[in-house]
């Protein structure tokens, strides 16, 4: 497919998206209310964060393995990207808590899958910040391959935190009553994930780009001595 | 008659505007704990806010990389242009070529 196509997709499944929420489920949940409805951006921001963080992991591991450059540049588009929603998932979130609970602030303090997203940004923050400040090159990505394959290990350990460590406010999940809740949720989750597919392409040719410029210029640089 | 009617509805217009303007007031996000009691205000305008913001994130997002990558594609493009000609520009003939020396 396409890498505008893609993008065009994406967008268009959200508007559909968008248009469900508006027009097709209930507006309003028995206990929370009409605060329900921004859990059909919340989920799939979440889920879809997990899955690229964990993508990131198996693109590192597979450049540990083969050495092949593209797979690290797969794995900085897809951590991106993956950061990109973990950050949507923690706001939507925290409203969400204010909403539901009265709480910004002890959320992420009290509850243990929370509070290991948290930490999960964190970690992922820390390997963006790596890699930008470290010079391009095979020690770079060595070192961020690395780090995303460990990083990666805590991804599991947020989806079942509620499991290991118990329930505090968060639920496992949310039962929802109705087929349009159902069919609006996997949907969007479906919708996002096309559109964080095109992102994760979009920034993998942008990195691409920057290593084609950055070869070429070495290449001038010999040709004018 | 108009001053009858002017009579009756000012009053009752008056009424129902405070009344929308007091439930309205009554559904800020600061009245969070009536959700508890099951009767929640009114978030779908807050909701649809968020969502708003989120699309316009991604959307941000997505031209900013698009427009980085284009800008590094025509960088890349002029200086293989560069490279193409100065590598011609050496293989001229009768340019450091010692094939060409009379000796």
């Amino acid at each position: 497919m396409k890498l505008q196509t893609n993008n065009l997709l994406g967008w268009a499944m959200v508007i559909i998206t968008l248009s469900f929420v508006g027009f097709w489920v209930p507006q309003e949940e028995r206990q929370l209310g009409s605060s329900y409805l921004i859990f059909f951006f919340h989920f799939p921001s979440a889920l879809n964060c997990m899955e690229f963080f964990l993508l990131g992991g198996v693109f590192s591991a597979i450049y540990l393995r083969n050495k092949n450059p593209s797979m690290d540049l797969w794995a900085v588009a897809s951590i991106e990207v993956g950061m990109l929603a973990c950050t949507i998932t923690l706001v939507t979130g925290g409203i969400w808590a204010r909403a539901a609970w009265g709480e910004w602030d002890t959320w992420v303090i009290n509850d243990p899958r929370l509070m290991s997203v948290y930490f999960m940004w964190l970690t992922y923050a820390a390997y963006l910040a790596l890699r930008s400040s470290m010079d391009q090159g095979k020690r770079r990505e060595l070192y961020c391959a690395v780090f995303g394959i460990l990083a990666s290990i805590n991804v599991p350990v947020v989806y079942y935190a509620i499991r290991i460590f118990g329930k505090e406010n968060h639920p496992m999940s949310l039962t929802l009553d109705t087929t349009s809740m159902k069919v609006t949720q996997w949907f969007g989750w479906a919708a996002f994930l096309v559109l964080y597919i095109a992102l994760v392409r979009l920034r993998r040719n942008y990195y691409h780009r920057c290593r084609q410029l950055d070869r070429l210029q070495e290449k001038f640089n010999r040709a004018q001595i | 008659m108009i001053r009858t009617l002017a009579a009756v509805s000012i009053p009752a217009l008056a009424s129902s505007w405070s009344t929308r303007v007091f439930a309205q007031a009554a559904k800020t996000p600061e009245n969070f704990q009536e959700a508890a009691a099951n009767n929640t205000p009114d978030f779908r305008l807050y909701v649809f806010a968020a969502y708003g913001a989120v699309c316009l994130l991604l959307f941000l997002f997505s031209l900013r990389t698009i427009s980085q990558s284009k800008r590094l594609e025509e960088r890349v493009d002029d200086l293989e242009e560069r490279l193409a000609l100065s590598s011609a520009a050496r293989n001229l003939p009768g340019k450091g070529d010692p094939t060409d020396s009379p000796g």
